[in-house]
Parts: C-alpha cells; sequence; structure tokens
C-alpha cells in the first residue's frame, strides 16, 4: 500500500491507532529518517512505523497531516451535529471520518478538547466501545508526547465512568470509579507516563484519585485486606520511587496525600519520619526532601524534643552561616539554605489539621 | 529597575499584531483550540502598554461572536469549537474591554455558566464534567464581571477552595492535588472576588511564594522546577503586604526582561526560549504589578486593566508596587 496522499495517510495512521498500540511515540523528523531494515511488512507501515505493536509516528508525517484532518473533522462533526437533531438523516451518517480524523486530532493535539468531546459522544451513544477507548487512551498515555495532557486522563476517567454507567446502570457518570481488579494496569500506566514525563501533575493526580475512588467504594474504616495490603505496598513503591527520584516533589506530595487517605498504615508516621531525615541527610541539596521532611514532621505532631536528634546534631550545624566556606559548591550553599529556612519556618510554629479528604 | 534592559513595547505590539496574520498554517490549526484565550491575552497585554488599538475593534467583536456555541449558550475557543468555561470567560473580558457587552445575551451565558457547578462547590469546565479550580476561578471572574455572582453557591465555592488548601499552603486544582503557582493564584483571587481571603493561610502561603524565587530572579511554579515567566507575578500581588515584602521585585523584573524576544518581539517563558503570546501578556502583567514605567495599572485579580474593574465598582484591596516615572 502506498500512502502518500493525505487521504491515504490518515486512513492508514487512524487504522493502526485503532489497533491499540502497547507503545506510540511521535518520533523526530520524517519518513525518510527513519528507515529499518525493512520487511514488507514495515514497508506496508510507511512512512509510520509499527513494530511489535509499538507505532512510532514521525511528527513532520503527523504535523503535515494535521490540517487535512482537522478539515475532515469540521465537516464530519457538523454531519454528525446534523443527524443527531434530525433522526432520519441519522442512519445515513457514516462515523468513520469523524473516528478517524479525531483520533489523529487527538495524538498530535491532545488538549483539543473538542475532538475528545466529539469522541466522549460516540462512547456514549455506542458508536465507539467503552474498553476500545480506554486502551486507546493507554496507547496515548504511553508517549512522551502525550503523557502530560489533564484533558487525556480526565477523558480517561470518563470513559471508565460511563462503562461502570453501561454494564451496572448508575446513575451519576460523572462519578470515576476503579475496581482492585483494574487498578495494577492503571498504576502501571500512571508510572511509565511519570517516568517519560517527570513531575507529571496530571499522572499524579489520577493516580490519587484511583486510590480516593476506592477507598470510597467501602464502608468508612472498614477496608478489606486486599485493599489494605494494596494500599500498604502503595505507600513502600512510592518510598522506593522517591528514593530514585530525590527532586521529585509530585512523588512527596502524593506519598503524603496517600498518608492521610490510610491512617492504619503499619508505623506510616514515623515511618515517613525515618524515611525523609534519612534521604535529606544524604541529599541535603534538594528541597523537596527539605519539604517531605517537614511535612513528616508536621504529620507526627509531637514536641521538638523527639526531633532533637535530626535538628540538633544536623540542622542546626548545617544551617550555620559558617558552615559554609567561600570555596563550597553550589550544592552545599543549598544545603545551607535549605536548613535555615526549615528551621525558620518550624520557628513560625505553622500548624496543619491533616484531614482524611475524600 | 534593570540597568540595560528596557520593555521592546512597539517590538511586542507588533509581535501582537502579527500573530493574526501568521502565515504558519500549522502553527495556526494546532492553537486554534486557544483562539479566544490568545486573544484575550493579546489584548490585555496591548491595554497594559497603552496601544489597545493596535488590533481592530470590530474585527476583534466579529470573531468572538462567531465561537458563540448556541446550543449550549457559551463560547468556544474558536468557531466550530464547543463551548468552554475557559473561553467563555475569555469572551466575556475580551467584550467588556472593547466596551461592546451590548453583543452578549448575559442570561444565557450566565445560565451556562451556572450550570457547570458541581454539588461540591467546584466547576466543570464543560458539560463533560471534567473539574478544576481554574474553573471555578473562570464562572466567579465571569459571573462578577456580569454582575450576577449571588446566583452561583459561593458558600459551597469557598469551602471547596479551602478543601484544596494543601499543608504547605498553596492550593492545587483539585482535593489533595499538589500546590502549583497556576492554581494558588486561580484559588487566591477567586477568594479575593468573594471576599473570603481569610480562607488563605497568609504566612505559610507567602512562605511557599516567597520560595519560588530562584537566584537568577525568575519565579518557578513547583518546587525545583524551572523559572518560568507566567509564574506567580499575580498571586504574589494578591497578598495582603504586596509583592515587596516576599521576593526581590528588581531581580525579577530584570529576568521578565531578560526574556524578551529582541528581534521579533514577544515574551518567552525564560531567556533564550521562542516567544509566545501568553507569556508575553503574563510578562507586561508582572512588569506592570512591579511598577514598570509608562505601562497601565494592571487589576490582578481579573487580570484586566484596573481602570476597567475600578468604574465596574470591582476593586479589591489587592496592592502593586508604586509605578516609576519614566
Amino acid at each position: 500500500m502506498s500512502s502518500n496522499s493525505a487521504p491515504e495517510r490518515m486512513e492508514l495512521l487512524a487504522m493502526l491507532l485503532d489497533r491499540c498500540p502497547t507503545t506510540v511515540e511521535v518520533i523526530p523528523g520524517d519518513a525518510t529518517s527513519w528507515s529499518p531494515d525493512s520487511t514488507d511488512q514495515e514497508l506496508h507501515y510507511r512512512p509510520f512505523l509499527f513494530i511489535d505493536g509499538n507505532l512510532g509516528v514521525p511528527q513532520k508525517v503527523l504535523y503535515a497531516l494535521y490540517p487535512y484532518a482537522v478539515n475532515v473533522f469540521n465537516t464530519s462533526r457538523k454531519a454528525f451535529i446534523s443527524s443527531r437533531d434530525a433522526p432520519q438523516a441519522s442512519s445515513r451518517f457514516k462515523p468513520t471520518d469523524l473516528l478517524a480524523s479525531s483520533s489523529i486530532i487527538v495524538l498530535a493535539n491532545p488538549s483539543h478538547q473538542t475532538a475528545l468531546n466529539v469522541r466522549k459522544r460516540l462512547v456514549r451513544d455506542g458508536t465507539i466501545d467503552s474498553e476500545n477507548e480506554l486502551r486507546f487512551t493507554s496507547s496515548l498515555l504511553s508517549s512522551q508526547h502525550c503523557a502530560k495532557y489533564g484533558e487525556l486522563w480526565y477523558h480517561r476517567r470518563w470513559t471508565f465512568a460511563v462503562r461502570q454507567q453501561l454494564d451496572f446502570g448508575e446513575c451519576s457518570c460523572s462519578s470515576f470509579y476503579i475496581s482492585l481488579a483494574s487498578l495494577r494496569q492503571e498504576l502501571a500506566l500512571v508510572s511509565r507516563a511519570c517516568e517519560l514525563y517527570p513531575r507529571n501533575y496530571f499522572a499524579w493526580m489520577h493516580r490519587l484519585l484511583c486510590f480516593r475512588s476506592l477507598i470510597r467504594s467501602h464502608p468508612i474504616g472498614v477496608l478489606p485486606n486486599e485493599l489494605g495490603q494494596t494500599l500498604q505496598d502503595e505507600i513502600d513503591d512510592t518510598k522506593r520511587w522517591i528514593e530514585r527520584h530525590v527532586s521529585d516533589y509530585s512523588a512527596v506530595h502524593y506519598l503524603v496525600g496517600l498518608s492521610q487517605l490510610f491512617p492504619q498504615a503499619q508505623g506510616s508516621k514515623w515511618g515517613l519520619y525515618h524515611h525523609s531525615t534519612s534521604l535529606v541527610r544524604a541529599y541535603p541539596s534538594h528541597e523537596t526532601l527539605w519539604m517531605y521532611t517537614y511535612a513528616a514532621c508536621l504529620m507526627l505532631e509531637t514536641h521538638d524534643e523527639d526531633f532533637g536528634e535530626f535538628l540538633e546534631g544536623f540542622v542546626r550545624p548545617l544551617a550555620q552561616p559558617n558552615s559554609v566556606n567561600v570555596s563550597a559548591d553550589d550544592d552545599s550553599i543549598m544545603g545551607s539554605r535549605h536548613a535555615q529556612r526549615f528551621l525558620a519556618r518550624r520557628e513560625l510554629g505553622l500548624r496543619w489539621e491533616f484531614e482524611v479528604r475524600c | 529597575m534593570a540597568q540595560n534592559l528596557k520593555l521592546l513595547v512597539p517590538l511586542h505590539v507588533s509581535y501582537i499584531q502579527n500573530l493574526g496574520k501568521s502565515q504558519d498554517e500549522l502553527a495556526y490549526h494546532l492553537t486554534a483550540h486557544l483562539r479566544m484565550n490568545a486573544i484575550y491575552w493579546g489584548l490585555t497585554a496591548l491595554c497594559i502598554m497603552g496601544h489597545k488599538d493596535a488590533l481592530d475593534r470590530e474585527e476583534m467583536i466579529e470573531f468572538v461572536m462567531s465561537c458563540w456555541d448556541e446550543e449550549a449558550g457559551g463560547f468556544g475557543a474558536h468557531p466550530d469549537h464547543d463551548a468552554h468555561i475557559l473561553s467563555t470567560l475569555s469572551a466575556i473580558q475580551i467584550l467588556i474591554m472593547q466596551d461592546a457587552l451590548d453583543r452578549l445575551d448575559v442570561d444565557r451565558v450566565v445560565k451556562f455558566i451556572l450550570s457547570l457547578q458541581q454539588p461540591s462547590g467546584v466547576f466543570a469546565g464543560d458539560s463533560f464534567g471534567e473539574v478544576d479550580t481554574r474553573f471555578l476561578y473562570c464562572a466567579v471572574n465571569a459571573l462578577s464581571l456580569l454582575g450576577r455572582l449571588s446566583e452561583m453557591d459561593t458558600e459551597r465555592a469557598v469551602s471547596y477552595i479551602s478543601e484544596c488548601r494543601n499543608y504547605d499552603g498553596g492550593f492545587g486544582a483539585t482535593i489533595g492535588a499538589e500546590s502549583h503557582a497556576a492554581q494558588v493564584f486561580v484559588c487566591v483571587a477567586a477568594l479575593a472576588i468573594l471576599d473570603r481571603l481569610d480562607v488563605v493561610d497568609q504566612q505559610t502561603l507567602c512562605w511557599w511564594l516567597s520560595e519560588r524565587q530562584l537566584p537568577n530572579g525568575g519565579l518557578n511554579g513547583r518546587p525545583e522546577k524551572l523559572e518560568d515567566v507566567g509564574r506567580l507575578v499575580l498571586p504574589c500581588g494578591l497578598t495582603e503586604r504586596g509583592i515587596m515584602t516576599w521576593i526581590d521585585s528588581e531581580k525579577l523584573a530584570s529576568f521578565i526582561l531578560s526574556a524578551q524576544d529582541p528581534e521579533l518581539g514577544g515574551i518567552a517563558d525564560r531567556p533564550g526560549d521562542m516567544a509566545d503570546v501568553f507569556h508575553t501578556q503574563f510578562g507586561v502583567a508582572g512588569l506592570s504589578l512591579l511598577g514598570y514605567p509608562g505601562l497601565v495599572d494592571l487589576d490582578p485579580v481579573y487580570c484586566m486593566p484596573a481602570s476597567i474593574i475600578e468604574a465596574r465598582g470591582l476593586r479589591k484591596g489587592w496592592k502593586a508596587l508604586p509605578r516609576k516615572s519614566l
């Protein structure tokens, strides 16, 4: 199949996206800069790369296709709207163009709310299967190009809610629900997105919303063993993540929030205190770790004496103006500055009421 | 003010004028979903620089009205785009700045906005339900400008915002979400409009704000992220004691000026990057609040010229730095 014209390329790309590839990536350059040792099958997909379920879309090809896809989208969206309003026209409406063009628009431009909304309407009326849309969004969110977009993460949650409604007839469509069985895949998706795009605001938010949804679906205070264990594992996994990403404040914020959702976790508050203080001793130039320690101290609500060794043995000496000599590197200077701020913040006597917020 | 750098006003004016004439089809298409916002940013920047008439008024009003979504009763970002609260606010702001509010079906727009409030008090962006404190701010701002603020559930909105307050003093996009500059701005500004700044823990928040300033003078949006011109000058203007106490204004102004594109005009997120209209607007807005000479006063709560907000009786208790003389 030769795919050189815009219509042909759109059809081919839409078909490949519809296969819900394991990963999708927008790759630099155009078709000429990527020449795999071409098997017949791989040539079949040119200018796109599709190898072992992984889709590569050359950026120049995608952006050259975009204006064409937008034109098709605008026309077919108008036809779709007319068909909704005039029942006799609805049987004549063919969604192919709308499906294809919207999938390309959303890949190239995940903020395109109107394209996402059209797809929502098509999911709602059954033209798009909700399971398929979940796989489609999973493909897109596996790419660095798309991973940071809040609109796409919401689109995924919305689709979960619709699926719930279709399966169980629940009234509240806007209520995101995820089962324990689906959780593992969701967490893997978020973790990948956070590796691809560090400090991924909406991915971390999505992660927290998954756990809030799980906890909310159980009677207050009564968590089944499996869920309790899952939460415990998540707290431990997040601590490991922070050890590997010491400037990832988003992960710290998430961990603090998660601990509040699950106050009965084993030794959690002192656990966080010991974890944070050991990290900040090892990497004192990182603001993230000082904030982690500050939060952990706040959560403990005990007196300074309990933090005595940490404060007197580590923080105060580091905070001394003359602890850092003239030829010290930036890291040492930062460490000293953070220590000073830490002490000053504590001296303000700020208190915080950590509550379970669901 | 910065010794060597000046605000290159004529260059930025022509930069904004040229945006509408862009020959680059791709850039135009890729930003269509933001067009209404972009026009609002461009117009506001021009107003602050004293060149409001650099863009054609009638053309702009016609464009705004062409984005009206009759089914929803709100404005999309572009013709044939769904109505959304972000573009609806921008449309209202543009019409007010162009003194063309008579073109608006106010009752219908108010109905659209009110329909987006959720039981929890927050607002969705559109009928599909994505919630974010940004949308809450848009609703409060828009309803306030239209004189219909009392028709929303203000109590619930305030309580939602207070639940978005984090232990570090900042605010997030939803309950439990990380503190972020953009969310700090929208939450604090919304509270200011609702006369509920008592919800803000001023001291903790100001600590957090002051920690955003980096050695190069720029502000970042979150701990350990890069500096960005778009961040935070507005929330700094909103705190009771004003900006001066919490950040180094000279350094911040220098940082903004150094992010200008001296050839093509416009301001980027940081020096060396490509300019865009979003950062041009926030750079100029920031400089106005920092007292840069020759600029028009900006109201940081509504992010519109201060005179317009004052004329509507909506000015709140914010403080900018005194305007330096030329």
